[in-house]
């Protein structure tokens, strides 16, 4: 290897680790199924692993993705995604900790929805609004997309308590907003979520995303808006 | 239990014990009662897949020694090995950026990125054999070299509406072409093209025009199909092929250095390129394009003594002479399967001695050595007459390509 930069680093060891979490998470759900047959105190313990494990495996995929973005080492690749597929596989991979915390998860979506997009990116956003709805919500979550003229709109809803006040809206990514680490919460998720959407457009148009309470479910709901794109 | 998964034979391809014995037991627990077949490494895989059909293969996108996944699913899609009753599915380590989606191309039926679920898996496979079951009689056809058993087959699932329409059209239309039936073909692009303008059918429509040499009607389909979906590798292949015969080699050029700025990844094309490169004189450009073939051919064995030669010829017009040495010391490595190994190594050798006149008299001889025992084969007589004239030798030159000529 001639050209060992920071970024091949960080991407080598986050591959290694993810195969470490892989393993980490797919030991943890069978534990968890096993537990599910019997009563047990050990099972919260289990789910609440589960949820870390795959929180640091969210923010590795994060932060290689961000330093990627700001080193513009990353080229964004804009092709038809099937939609459907997409929400399916962030509801089948949370299928297990659904099912322990009794949570149902609705899925709407034309199974021929294709929109222009950055699986990649969207991948990583959906990682991270999905296991944090899974986490906050009472007994039902609904996963939906929708064309609406010259916009997909994707949504994550849940039955939980709903957004503070102060995160409702639209989001922006340029100030860096709601970083308060005092309160074991960086916003980097949500700054994230942001990036990912302006990533997602043209001169006219970027996307964006909106947070706020009482949609198709009476909880919390975040909508990510894309613009329509040409694949490039 | 869903049935379905009994009796497939399934083959795992991942380079970490761990994960294929995790895939294993997921497998198990979801069905599959013949234990998987699993491999290491590209060439266990490439062994593998040689040796039987398997109806599931799931393949992990990076296999550490410059293998990839797609590079695998691309030799075994070319020599037939994992067919259109193959269900592919890649398993990658991060939703990668280069995946490109199994509608398109070559593409694998799913991707799955890690950590992976059973719930996921099981979808995926369930939804790539619904996908790919129907289509084995037709596999079991083409194998047999029966293709217009393949096409009778392809009519009646189109009439009885089983498998995917346009699955089942695309490959109708692939079996027309390959066949030479082009207004088949033709007929069954057009109407594909009517219902949704899709990049296969431009491109296949540009392939018919280019063997009816229409050529720029075959230029004005390709590029749609480009227009229409960038990410579609063969467009931009056949575009360059159409160009080249056309005589544009500076756009052929262009169109691929393009190609290979989205996916480099492909033997074939970074081989397309060295050879435009070096006839355009573009010396940097064919370095880096044949450095590419010997290393992207090398795990699979695709990488000729040949290539070696171009790229160490490459390398000595750029004035590095000690680059081009390396080269050629390492051909043995890099191409030990190919017959033609000696005479290019001879042609390395003498083209070497151009720059080095102390080894000129000795790779002379070696030269003549050689051609007591053996006729230089047809592959290798015009690169050896331009070195020799290169080397002063007319005589020798006029020689060998007076003799040799059929």
């Amino acid at each position: 290897m001639s050209k060992l930069d920071f970024s091949t680093v960080l991407a080598i060891s986050i591959h290694d680790m993810k195969n470490s979490l892989n393993l980490l998470l797919g030991t943890l759900d069978e534990l968890l199924e096993t537990e599910m047959r019997r009563p047990s105190i050990e099972q919260e313990r289990l789910a609440l692993l589960r949820y870390e494990a795959r929180r640091v495996n969210d923010t590795l995929i994060q932060l290689l993705a961000l330093y990627r973005s700001l080193k513009g080492l990353y080229r964004p690749n804009f092709m038809p995604v099937q939609i459907y597929d997409l929400l399916e596989e962030y509801w089948l991979n949370n299928k297990v900790l659904m099912d322990y915390r009794g949570v149902e998860c609705h899925m709407i979506c034309d199974p021929d929805l294709a929109w222009v997009v950055d699986r990649y990116l969207v991948n990583c956003l959906l990682e991270n609004v999905v296991n944090n709805t899974v986490r906050y919500t009472r007994r039902r979550m609904c996963m939906s997309a929708r064309q609406s003229g010259d916009w997909l709109l994707l949504q994550v809803a849940d039955d939980g308590p709903g957004f503070p006040a102060e995160m409702l809206g639209r989001q922006s990514f340029q100030e860096g907003a709601g970083f308060d680490p005092q309160q074991g919460r960086t916003g980097l998720g949500l700054y994230f979520c942001a990036l990912v959407a302006n990533m997602h457009g043209d001169e006219r148009h970027k996307g964006f995303v909106e947070l706020s309470n009482g949609g198709v479910l009476p909880g919390g709901c975040f909508t990510l808006h894309l613009p329509r794109l040409l694949p490039a | 239990m869903d049935t379905t998964l009994e009796r497939k034979v399934v083959l795992i391809i991942d380079d970490f014990q761990n994960m294929r014995a995790q895939l294993s037991q997921m497998l198990e627990s979801l069905g599959v009662k013949r234990k998987p077949d699993v491999a290491g490494t590209a060439e266990e895989a490439l062994e593998l897949l040689r040796s039987r059909h398997y109806d599931i293969v799931l393949c992990d996108y990076n296999l550490g020694e410059g293998m990839h996944g797609r590079h695998i699913l691309d030799m075994a899609r070319r020599e037939g090995w994992v067919d259109v009753s193959t269900v592919f599915i890649m398993v990658t380590a991060e939703n990668s950026a280069e995946m490109v989606m199994g509608a398109l191309e070559s593409g694998p039926d799913a991707y799955l990125a890690k950590p992976i679920t059973k719930e996921l898996l099981n979808s995926r496979v369930l939804k790539g054999l619904k996908r790919r079951s129907p289509m084995i009689p037709v596999a079991q056809a083409l194998r047999q070299g029966d293709t217009r058993q393949a096409l009778m087959l392809l009519d009646t699932m189109l009439e009885t509406g089983r498998g995917e329409r346009t699955d089942i059209l695309r490959l109708k239309a692939e079996l027309a072409l390959d066949s030479g039936a082009l207004e088949l073909a033709e007929e069954v692009c057009e109407a594909v093209i009517r219902e949704h303008p899709v990049a296969w059918a431009f491109t296949a429509l540009g392939q018919i025009a280019t063997k009816r040499r229409e050529l720029p009607r075959a230029e004005g389909f390709l590029r749609q199909a480009i227009v229409v979906a960038p990410q579609y590798m063969p467009a931009h292949d056949h575009l360059a092929a159409v160009l080249e015969l056309q005589g544009r080699s500076r756009d052929a050029l262009e169109v691929l250095q393009g190609a290979v700025g989205r996916s480099w990844r492909s033997v074939l094309r970074q081989r397309r390129l060295g050879w435009i490169a070096m006839q355009m004189r573009e010396w940097a450009l064919a370095c880096s394009a044949w450095q590419q073939v010997v290393e992207l051919g090398r795990p699979t064995a695709e990488a000729r003594a040949e290539d070696c030669f171009n790229l160490a010829c490459s390398w000595l017009e750029m004035g590095e002479l000690a680059r081009a040495a390396g080269v050629l010391e390492e051909m043995d490595e890099v191409a030990a399967s190919d017959p033609l190994l000696r005479w290019w190594a001879m042609a390395g050798r003498l083209r070497m001695a151009v720059h080095v006149q102390d080894d000129k008299e000795p790779a002379l001889d070696a030269l003549d050595g050689l051609m007591l025992r053996s006729i230089p084969p047809a592959e290798v007589r015009q690169a050896l007459v331009d070195i020799l004239r290169r080397l002063g030798e007319v005589t020798r030159a006029e020689v060998m390509r007076q003799q040799f000529q059929d």
